[in-house]
């Protein structure tokens, strides 16, 4: 095989860490696989790859599971300079609607059953059948060797072009100051398929060496996490901050927690209440955009406090006169994927802003004040958009209804209906629990979930609370009149709906 | 981290690990390695010979963790059978994937010291 060419950026370093080596280690559920064997692995994928006529550039639909397999694949793509684009596997309707999305010529699922230019990997994570890959529409993307949808925390949601600088970038400035190395033990509970999960948790293990124990349920059970680190040995952990806080809940979660050498919490702002307890762990916040590959600041192991993101690493960062933060660097993305353009070269050296607003202390370490427009995160790091989901239930609602969307806990949103007139008030009010939810479920879609409370009142000022994670007070300064009184603020009337 | 072994090991295999000779070994359907404390290999049975694509007698005398399976040369294999050697409580049993012929393979091994013969064991078995 054409091994080690100059301009192939991974293939040294792939050799070298797992050619023959025992480590870094995988242990899932039902199965564990040393380097050495993912090295072979990954060998039958590259020739695979080949035979199937895939070049530099072409783009890989990767839809499966965390597992041994996903793993050969991934390194198969990166040593092959093929662009890998990581989705949650799901039925084949929606690969193929992907494979055009993304315009894949190949995409890697457990499919049942023969679909086109869709291959399935057999138990031991090998490649089996030779399909005819699909014909892309683009030109190949050889500068881009991810392609990772963000939250649209920088913007509306899209999908960053993530490119061998920008990653190794990141690897670079993380891997050293994370101290990580083969000693280590790492649980794996973030999808691989989004930027924290795949670069700051399980690319900086692999390239350091370390094992990886990924949680077979992703996280989303807590609980059971104490006993896997137990059963394992971790000494590392990257989380959300939902996730450490029901940790934080239970005595066996905090102990877990308070046992750990190190580990990142990112995704969303962490509160004054699990700042003080992260602050006896030594977990350290870390903050960053999928745009920023998604390193941009790092704070010290047990350095916490509200809404703290750290210092900046590996890349240049500004706040300017409104308190946006903006950074500027290797890590920055240096495209964006387009289903109607492809790829969509952004400007070289571009600052990038982050949409948040920032504090900084004289010691360099920044905050998080809150967002400059009126999306915000919940404690999973799911982005709430609430203009377009306000603008959206207003519509539906019809009348003159103004809706609010806020949380109080960062777990659960809010929605406020504040009616300027008192017809609209008793119209919208007459819906009940019921009709509001079915109203709001397909706005919500997948955050009804998260629906906490619903309220419909009228008020003089909304407003979001500066001190949460929203800003710009008085968005809506609707006063309203009591039609009775004459009187503004009248009393509201309350609806809770779950 | 490894439980009490739900072996694949036959009992007749496990009733006379302290007399099993090389011949008796290459009879069974699965990989058995004998080996020192150190891991130094004394018997390397030729079902596991065949698959790992080397001869029985380049095997004897070497380490099976470092030279015969580097890829085992980790916490959770070699450090296992290390612990479990230093305890004298070896027993124990978990999913590993080998190379086998250029292709990753699917086993489940036993780690296994048998006090009675003092004599230590990695039994492999593909799955």
């Amino acid at each position: 095989m054409d091994d080690g060419k100059e301009g192939h950026v991974w293939r040294g370093r792939i050799r070298d860490r797992m050619r023959g080596r025992a480590t870094p280690l995988f242990i899932f559920e039902y199965a564990t696989i040393p380097a050495a064997s993912v090295w072979t692995g990954s060998r039958l994928w590259v020739e695979h790859f080949r035979s199937a006529g895939l070049r530099a550039g072409d783009r890989v639909l990767l839809a499966l599971d965390p597992s041994p397999a996903w793993l050969m694949i991934f390194v198969a793509c990166l040593w092959e300079d093929l662009t890998i684009v990581p989705v949650q596997p799901s039925s084949s309707s929606i690969t193929l609607e992907a494979m055009r999305r993304f315009d894949a010529r190949l995409a890697i699922a457990a499919a049942e059953g023969s679909i086109p230019a869709v291959v399935s990997p057999d138990r031991h994570g090998c490649p089996t059948q030779l399909v005819a890959p699909r014909e892309a529409v683009f030109l190949p993307s050889r500068d881009t060797r991810l392609i990772l949808s963000t939250s649209g925390t920088c913007g509306r949601p899209t999908h960053a072009a993530i490119s061998d600088r920008n990653l190794d970038a990141v690897l670079c400035s993380h891997i050293p100051e994370l101290g990580l190395d083969e000693h280590d033990t790492c649980l794996s509970t973030l999808p691989w398929t989004h930027a924290f999960g795949l670069i700051i948790d399980l690319l900086t293990a692999i390239f350091a060496g370390a094992t990886v124990v990924r949680d077979a349920a992703n996280g989303r059970d807590v609980s059971r996490l104490p006993a896997l680190a137990d059963d394992w040995g971790v000494t590392r952990a990257c989380m959300v901050p939902l996730q450490a806080a029901k940790l934080a809940e239970s005595e066996t979660g905090l102990r877990f927690l308070t046992s750990l050498q190190g580990g990142v919490i990112g995704g969303a702002p962490v509160d004054a209440l699990l700042a003080r307890i992260l602050a006896t762990t030594r977990l350290r916040v870390g903050y960053g955009q999928t745009e920023a590959s998604p390193g941009i600041a790092l704070g010290q192991p047990g350095q916490w406090s509200d809404r703290t993101i750290g210092m900046t690493i590996g890349c240049e960062t500004s706040i300017d006169c409104h308190s946006h933060l903006l950074c500027r660097g290797d890590n920055v993305c240096d495209a964006v994927w387009s289903e109607s353009l492809g790829v969509v070269r952004m400007p070289a050296g571009r600052w990038l802003d982050t949409g948040d607003l920032v504090s900084q202390s004289p010691d360099g370490t920044m905050a998080f004040v809150g967002r400059a427009d009126h999306a915000f995160k919940l404690s999973n790091g799911r982005l709430v958009n609430a203009p377009e989901l306000e603008r959206g239930l207003a519509h539906v609602l019809g009348g003159h209804a103004v809706v609010l969307i806020t949380t109080r806990d960062h777990r659960t949103i809010d929605i406020t209906i504040v009616a300027s007139d008192a017809e609209t008030l008793r119209s919208v009010a007459a819906r009940g629990d019921e009709g509001l939810r079915r109203v709001a479920e397909p706005i919500l879609g997948s955050l009804m979930r998260h629906l906490g409370r619903c309220t419909v009142r009228a008020d003089h000022d909304v407003e979001r609370d500066v001190k949460g994670q929203f800003v710009r007070p008085q968005r809506h300064g609707y006063p309203v009149r009591d039609d009775r009184t004459g009187r503004k603020n009248p009393s509201s009337s309350f609806l809770r709906v779950g | 981290m490894t439980m009490t072994a739900t072996t694949f090991v036959s009992s007749d295999v496990l009733s006379q690990l302290g007399r099993l000779t090389q011949a008796q070994a290459d009879a069974c359907d699965f990989g058995v390695v004998q080996v020192d404390n150190a891991g130094k290999i004394i018997i390397y049975n030729q079902w596991e010979a065949n698959l790992a694509g080397i001869t029985v007698q380049s095997a004897i005398g070497k380490s099976f963790f470092t030279q015969i399976a580097p890829c085992t040369n980790n916490g959770l294999f070699f450090g296992v059978f290390k612990k479990g050697v230093a305890a004298g409580s070896l027993d124990s049993t978990f999913a590993y994937t080998f190379t086998y012929k250029m292709k990753p393979t699917n086993v489940n091994i036993h780690l296994l010291h048998d006090s009675a013969s003092r004599t230590n064991w990695v039994f492999v078995k593909t799955v």
